[in-house]
This record gives structure tokens, C-alpha cells and sequence, in this order.
């Protein structure tokens, strides 16, 4: 035991009942029987139900056909009747990832949006974002989504009524379509050009800033570096053109398909009603981590000389990241599981592709160990990539 | 109004110590030319906005929807004769909540403002006949669609503000006669009212007179809500405080351990870390191994995949022997808070001076007495706040049991709206189920802030109660 040498050791050693290593051997002992007793009993249980209703344990079903079909994915028509209910997990699987990673890049650019305009001086966006955190912190998130969905998106006109918002972006109770960039065959080309104009940025920067450091005149390092790789991407763009802007169109009562970037209503209806409703959470945590850097900071870096934007990025942001990671961390995990919701109305992510199969196929157990593992290896994959964000960005002491 | 960020603009010299309405304008909403700009913008797109909600709730909302099915909203299924069981348990709930505010609270200007203001026009409604205006289009509709609903909330919204006034007043005569012993009082009556209303909703026994068994599946609508919030909260309280004792259990000091590098890479290292680790789990392994295991695995997966699983695979485990659904949602969603809760009470125990505990072992309190008397005391008085923003998160986490086909608040409005009659009614009802949510998570909210600010959460100081 790690804490013997704190225990006193007497040469005559207590009686066994009175030994506290013995008693807590035994207690525990007791208690991983209790819940070994308990499992077994759940279990077998379980299967004797599941052989009662005619069902099996094995995941051979998950190779049969599913009878059903997903029209929401990658393509027009992800997943067919004939594919096997491996597929469909996977299209569902597909779905949720897309919802995520779109969400969290969108939460967070709200959420920023939001809690600046939470501390802003001036008065009516200070109030709009205040009123905004206030709503959307005290409704349930479900209710808001069915909100979205029923009385907002599925009130929308038809495609031949759209709403014609400039862009063009089309808005009609069947989804949202935007202008979308699509990649031509260049654009590897064009992407290596970029990465090696990014490493001749970064080079310039460095010797620029080792230059001002030792001198003390102004050399423009980040200037330069950064004017390099925008110059770099343009002219590549302008020569390769790597990808075409592909305008959404109306055929009849439809969309045309494969022109612009459709979104179903049901994912703009998951993915807006995340957004505004964990971008309300993190625009609170945003809020909190710049108002826990003290208020010295700011004046010292003002009689340093540091400018305004200075102050932001060197001074302030660091110290205020420190507090936000944290807190950050927990509303991403939220995110990623509150997806699930999308099953609510309609979105076909992987609990609600799961519960199709179920339906179907009746093997709840499985689906439902299926979708419990995915979501927890998705939020400890998130929580690792955050904990190493976090590492990086805290203080290091001795 | 000012903002914390102020020191990094630059008042304008003339306007540091001028007041009145302009110079209020001209630095809160037009202190440079870009902020001007975004002022101008931004209220163009708000008053645009804002100005087609308004024509909406006041032209074109058919509040009929709600104020012909305002029983089953808040009900649900519940025997009509019985209703007063329910109006008693609301009752009893808010002359304590007002006797806590009269007791603990402080009134806030704000608050008063808002309960006056809705007591003032619930009580004017019945006064005007919507007849009256019947001449021009807005009178007509308002006489016509608002008013029924206003109505209908009136003798609720009026009782429930007698209550709370009825129980602040009391609260606060009783603290000022003796403050400690109101303050005890009304924790054993809030104790004493947990089963008390349950068993009022519920009932005692199908054969009794007074009060005849009401079963779970009749519960709907808000009661429901809230019954299953209640029971969830009262219940996973207790069980997350277990679970975070185990955690914390055989001591929080790990031993550091230097591995060696992509020691994962060797197998013949396997061991010899499994048995590190094991070790640095302290005095009672199995058990926070335990509770290790069932936080992070219910932290990690969402609520729907528990009830979910409540719903499907509990009824083929537990076999013949029938559980309804209201049972096994209460249940999931205890077990399932409970992880929550264990976390926030281990942040509290974690932030507590070993020292206390030194203390205590050195004053011959045992393991169980300190952290009875000492450290678990002072845990959860820091942790107040967290405490209450997980309550008001598992109140509104409640609206997920629609998606498993009980009726609660949220399911009740989807099936009216499913129904023929009340097609195209979907936002009216969604608004009345957000407004309710708001309302009551809101409230909550503020009275966290306020036990927050008057300082419940710090650790006693000297002199002061």
C-alpha cells in the first residue's frame, strides 16, 4: 500500500477483525459481490427475455439487408434498401460527424460573436446578446429544435415560392440551398502550392522577428509573411482556378441536384438549433474568461504601449484561453452529444438510424451497445485533442 | 451599464461627467462613427425582425389551441375530480419556495416589478370585454384569441401569486422573530413536503377514500414535467454524493510514476503499469474503480441513449414483473444525474484544505465523522451554485422523455398539434411550452444568482451568520 510507511507498525499485529487493511479487503470484497450478483442477475435475465421474445445476442445481423432507406448523407441516395444494416450505421454514423464538425466550427465562431457583444460598451448589442444567452440557456434545447423544424422550417414556402436571399440562397420547406465551391482536378496542385507558400511565410516571419528582436527596428514580419501566402493563393487560385462556385437551381418543384450545397431541413434544423443553442453557452464562458483576467492587465499593457489589438492577442487572450478550455471542453462534449437529438426531428444520425434498426431488425441490445460506444468513443477522442489544446496553453511552473 | 472592457476606449472628453438622456445615448449607443454605424444597422434588422414577430403574435397567433387544451397541458390524463390533489401539492410547493425567498432571499427590484406588473394584468383581464373592442380588426382579435388565454392563466397565475406572498410574508415575520429557528423549520418542512406531495399526486392505495392511487401512466403534461424533475432531483442528490465519496476514497494522492517511453509498445511493461495504477487507486480499489467506471461511461453517452435503454431493455430484463414507463424515465434519469452531480460534489470536496481533514483526525474524529461533520459540510456549501445550474439542467433534460412517447409538457403539445384540428397551430403551442420552460428555469436561475451574490456559496467568515 502506498501509505504503509504512515500506518505505525506494532510488533504484535491486531486481531484480524480489528485489522483496518483486512476490513477493507472485506468490504470490498462484499461490494464487487453485490454487483457481480446484480450484473449476473440483469444479464441472464436479459437473454432469457430476449429468448423469449425469439431474439439472439449475435451481431450476425448486422450483414442483412435493412429494408430501409437514408436520403440524407454525402450523396443523394446514401443508403438503399438492399445495403446491410452495417451500411446504414455508417451513413448514420457519416451524418452525425458532418453535424458535429460544422457545429463545433460554428458554435464557437457564435459563441465569440456573442460573449464580445456581451461586453460590449454599446448598449443594444450588449442587450441583443444578454436577451439572446437568456433564451436560449432557459429552454430546452429539444423544444427548441422541434421549434426550428415544425414552426419555422416546415412553414417555409415550396421551392417555387422560395425565398430568394441574395447569394443567391434559396429558402423553401425543402432545405436551404446555398452557392457551393467545387473542387476541380487542380486543386491538389493548388493546395501544395499553398502549404509550401505557408512554409515561406512562416520562414520570412521567423528571420523577420529574430532581425527586430535583436535590432529593435520594425521589420514587418508578420506582415510580410502573411502578405506572402495571400499573394501565393491568389495567383494560384487566378492560374489553376482549383475549385468553381456552383449555384443552387430551381427545376420545378425541386432543387436541380448536384448544383449548389443543399441542406435538408432536418439538418439545418439540428445543426442552426445546436449552434444557437450551445453558441449561447459558450458566448457565457467566453464572457467569463475575458472578465477573469484583471482589469491591470489591460492598463498595464496600455502604459507598456502596447495597442489595443496588441493587448488583445499578447496580453489578455492568453490568460483568458487558460480559464476557457476547460469549461470549453464540457460544451463540445455537449455538442457531440446532444446530436443525438437530431433523431427528434428526423435527421437521420446514428441514434436515429439505430432506432430504425431496431424496429426492424429488433436487436435492441446490440443497437443500443452500438450507439452507446460510438458516443463515447467520440467524446473521448474530443476530450483528448482538448486536454492536449489544454496542456499547451497552461501556465508552466517550475 | 458600463462595461468592464471601458478602460480601452477612449471617453470623449465632453462627455465624462455630462448625464441626461443624450449623453446617455451618445455613450451607450453612438460613442464613435463605427459603432454608430452598427448601432444603425443592428436595430434596422431588430426593429425589422421584431416588427414581423409582433404582427405575427398580434394578427395572426390562434392562442385557442392552447386555451382549449390548457387541462391536459398542465395535467395531462389526470382524474378531473382528483385536480385538487394537484392544486394542494403546487400549493404547499410555493408558500415554502416563497417562506425560503422570505427567510434567505433578498427582494430585487426587478422581480417585484415582474410579479406586480403579471398580478395587475391577470386581474384587469376578466374586467374587459373583449366585445367591447369588437369594433376595429386589433380590438376583435384581441378580444377574440388573447384574451381566452389570458383567462385561463388568470386564477392559476393569481393563486400562485397569494402563495408566494402568502409565504414570503410568513418566512420573513419568522426569520425576524428567530432566524435560526425559521431556517430549520422550513429545510424540515421542504423534507417533509418531498413525500408528502408525491404521495398527494400519486395516492396511498387503490381502496382509499380520500385518496385513491392515480397511476404514472395518467400523469401528463407539466406535472408530469415536474414530477419526474422532482424525483429525479431529491433522489440523484444523495446517490451522487455516494458516488462522489467513492471516488474520492483511499486518498486524492497519486504516486508519480516515471514510465518508460512507449512503455504501451511493450507488453512485458503491461503489468507492471496495471499494477501502478491499481495501487494509486488508493485504500479502496474495487469501489472507486466503480465509481471511476460509472461516471465516465454515463458522462460519456447522451440522455436518450439511457432512456432509451430504460425503455427497451429494462421490460425484457426485469421480465413479467411490469414497470411503467414513468417509473423507469424517474429512475434513468436519477442514475444518469447522479454522475453529474458526483462531479460537481467531488469539485467542492477537492477544493476543501486538507487541512480540515488534518484537523479533524487530529481532534479523534474517524474517516466516517469527518467527512460527515468536516469536509462534506463545507463541499457542499461551495457548490451551491453548480448545484442549482444542474437542477435547472436536468428540469429542462426532462423534455427529452418525449422522445421515448411519454407525454410530458413537450409530448402532450406534439400530439395536440398532431391532432386534425389544431393542423398549422404548431408554433402557438411550441411558444406556450417554451414560455413555461423559461418562466420556470429562469426563475431558478435568478434565485441561484442571488444565493450566489449573498454569499451562501463562500466558507463562513468571522462575525458574520
Amino acid at each position: 500500500m502506498s501509505t504503509s510507511s504512515v500506518e505505525p507498525s506494532f510488533s504484535q499485529s491486531p486481531p484480524l477483525w480489528r485489522d483496518l487493511r483486512f476490513l477493507r479487503a472485506v468490504g470490498q470484497v462484499i461490494f464487487l459481490a453485490i454487483v457481480f450478483f446484480f450484473l449476473s442477475w440483469f444479464i441472464t435475465n436479459t437473454q432469457q427475455g430476449l429468448k423469449r421474445a425469439g431474439l439472439t445476442l449475435g451481431f450476425d445481423f448486422l450483414e442483412q439487408p435493412s429494408s430501409f432507406q437514408i436520403d440524407e448523407g454525402l450523396t443523394a441516395q446514401p443508403h438503399l434498401r438492399t445495403d446491410s444494416f452495417l451500411h446504414a450505421f455508417e451513413v448514420g454514423f457519416i451524418n452525425t460527424l458532418r453535424v458535429i464538425f460544422i457545429g463545433l466550427v460554428l458554435t464557437t465562431i457564435l459563441g465569440l460573436i456573442m460573449g464580445v457583444a456581451r461586453l460590449s460598451t454599446n448598449w443594444l448589442i450588449q442587450h441583443i446578446a444578454i436577451v439572446y444567452v437568456e433564451i436560449m440557456q432557459n429552454t430546452p434545447l429539444l423544444v427548441q429544435l422541434i421549434f426550428l423544424y415544425i414552426g419555422v422550417l416546415l412553414t417555409l414556402p415550396s421551392v417555387r415560392e422560395a425565398v430568394v436571399l441574395p447569394g443567391p440562397v434559396y429558402l423553401s420547406v425543402r432545405g436551404l440551398a446555398t452557392p457551393a465551391l467545387v473542387p476541380t482536378d487542380k486543386v491538389a496542385t493548388w493546395l501544395v502550392v499553398v502549404l509550401i507558400a505557408v512554409g515561406v511565410g512562416i520562414v520570412v516571419w521567423r528571420v523577420r522577428r529574430r532581425a527586430w528582436l535583436q535590432t529593435g527596428q520594425p521589420t514587418y514580419g508578420a506582415e510580410l509573411g502573411t502578405a506572402i501566402v495571400v499573394i501565393a493563393a491568389i495567383a494560384a487560385w487566378l492560374v489553376l482556378t482549383p475549385f468553381v462556385v456552383s449555384l443552387p437551381r430551381t427545376v420545378g418543384p425541386r432543387y436541380a441536384e448536384n448544383e449548389g450545397w443543399i441542406l435538408s431541413p432536418e439538418f439545418a434544423a439540428v445543426l442552426f438549433g445546436l449552434v444557437l443553442y450551445t453558441g449561447a453557452f459558450v458566448a457565457e464562458i467566453v464572457r467569463a474568461g475575458i472578465q477573469a483576467v484583471p482589469i491591470g492587465q489591460w492598463e498595464a499593457a496600455r502604459a507598456q504601449g502596447f495597442s489595443h489589438f496588441q493587448t488583445l492577442r499578447l496580453i489578455v487572450l492568453p490568460q483568458a484561453l487558460r480559464v476557457m478550455i476547460p469549461p470549453l471542453t464540457n460544451q463540445y462534449l455537449n455538442l457531440i452529444k446532444n446530436s443525438s437529438l437530431g433523431a427528434a426531428v428526423g435527421y437521420s444520425e446514428i441514434f436515429g438510424v439505430g432506432k430504425t434498426i431496431q424496429l426492424q431488425s429488433g436487436a435492441s441490445v446490440q443497437v443500443i451497445i452500438i450507439v452507446m460506444i460510438t458516443y463515447l468513443a467520440l467524446d473521448l477522442f474530443a476530450a483528448l485533442i482538448m486536454n492536449i489544446v489544454n496542456t499547451r496553453f497552461q501556465l508552466k511552473t517550475r | 451599464m458600463t462595461s468592464t472592457t471601458a478602460p480601452t476606449v477612449m471617453e470623449p472628453p465632453q462627455l465624462a461627467h455630462a448625464t441626461g438622456p443624450f449623453a446617455w445615448l451618445r455613450r451607450n449607443l453612438f460613442r464613435t462613427i463605427p459603432d454608430t454605424i452598427l448601432t444603425l444597422v443592428v436595430a434596422f434588422i431588430l426593429v425589422s425582425l421584431l416588427s414581423r414577430f409582433a404582427a405575427w403574435t398580434v394578427s395572426e397567433a390562434q392562442w385557442a389551441v392552447i386555451t382549449e387544451n390548457f387541462r391536459v397541458l398542465m395535467q395531462g390524463l389526470y382524474p378531473l375530480d382528483q385536480a385538487w390533489r394537484v392544486a394542494l401539492a403546487v400549493v404547499i410547493v410555493l408558500v415554502l419556495a416563497g417562506m425560503s425567498l422570505g427567510i434567505w432571499g433578498r427582494v430585487v427590484a426587478s422581480t417585484v416589478v415582474t410579479l406586480l406588473g403579471a398580478a395587475i394584468l391577470f386581474m384587469i383581464v376578466p374586467i374587459i370585454d373583449g366585445a367591447a373592442w369588437g369594433e376595429s380588426g386589433l380590438g376583435y382579435y384581441l378580444g377574440r384569441e388573447v384574451l381566452p388565454l389570458l383567462q385561463v392563466l388568470r386564477l392559476p397565475v393569481l393563486v400562485a401569486m397569494v402563495c408566494l406572498v402568502a409565504g414570503y410574508g410568513a418566512g420573513w415575520i419568522f426569520s425576524r422573530i428567530n432566524r435560526r429557528a425559521a431556517s430549520r423549520v422550513t429545510l424540515t418542512l421542504w423534507l417533509v413536503s418531498i413525500p408528502v406531495t408525491f404521495f398527494l399526486v400519486r395516492g396511498v392505495g387503490a381502496a382509499s377514500p380520500t385518496l385513491p392511487l392515480v397511476p404514472t401512466s395518467l400523469w401528463g403534461g407539466l406535472l408530469l414535467t415536474f414530477m419526474l424533475a422532482f424525483v429525479a432531483i431529491v433522489c440523484c442528490f444523495p446517490l451522487g454524493i455516494l458516488l462522489a465519496l467513492g471516488r474520492m476514497s483511499g486518498g486524492t494522492q497519486s504516486r508519480r510514476v516515471t514510465r518508460p517511453a512507449y512503455w504501451w509498445l511493450n507488453p512485458a511493461q503491461w503489468p507492471r503499469v496495471l499494477l501502478e495504477g491499481w495501487r494509486n487507486l488508493g485504500h479502496y480499489p474495487v469501489i472507486k474503480l466503480f465509481c471511476v467506471v460509472y461516471i465516465e461511461f454515463l458522462r460519456g453517452v447522451p440522455l436518450v441513449t439511457v432512456f432509451y435503454t430504460a425503455n427497451l431493455i429494462v421490460p425484457l430484463a426485469l421480465g413479467s414483473t411490469e414497470i411503467d414507463a414513468v417509473v423507469r424515465a424517474m429512475v434513468a434519469l436519477t442514475l444518469f444525474e447522479a454522475a453529474y452531480i458526483a462531479e460537481i460534489v467531488r469539485g467542492g470536496l477537492q477544493a476543501i484544505p486538507p487541512g480540515q481533514l488534518e484537523a479533524a483526525k487530529a481532534l479523534g474524529l474517524g474517516p466516517i465523522q469527518a467527512t460527515l461533520f468536516i469536509t462534506l459540510p463545507q463541499a457542499l456549501r461551495i457548490v451551491i451554485p453548480a448545484l442549482v445550474g444542474q437542477f435547472i439542467t436536468m428540469f429542462k433534460d426532462t423534455s427529452l422523455v418525449a422522445i421515448v412517447g411519454l407525454s410530458d409538457l413537450l409530448g402532450i403539445a406534439q400530439s395536440i398539434v398532431a391532432q386534425k384540428e389544431f393542423t398549422g397551430r404548431q408554433r402557438e403551442a411550441f411558444v406556450f411550452v417554451a414560455i413555461v420552460y423559461f418562466v420556470f428555469s429562469y426563475g431558478m436561475s435568478r434565485a441561484a444568482r442571488q444565493l450566489e451574490r449573498s454569499g451562501s456559496g463562500r466558507l463562513r467568515q468571522l462575525g458574520r451568520g
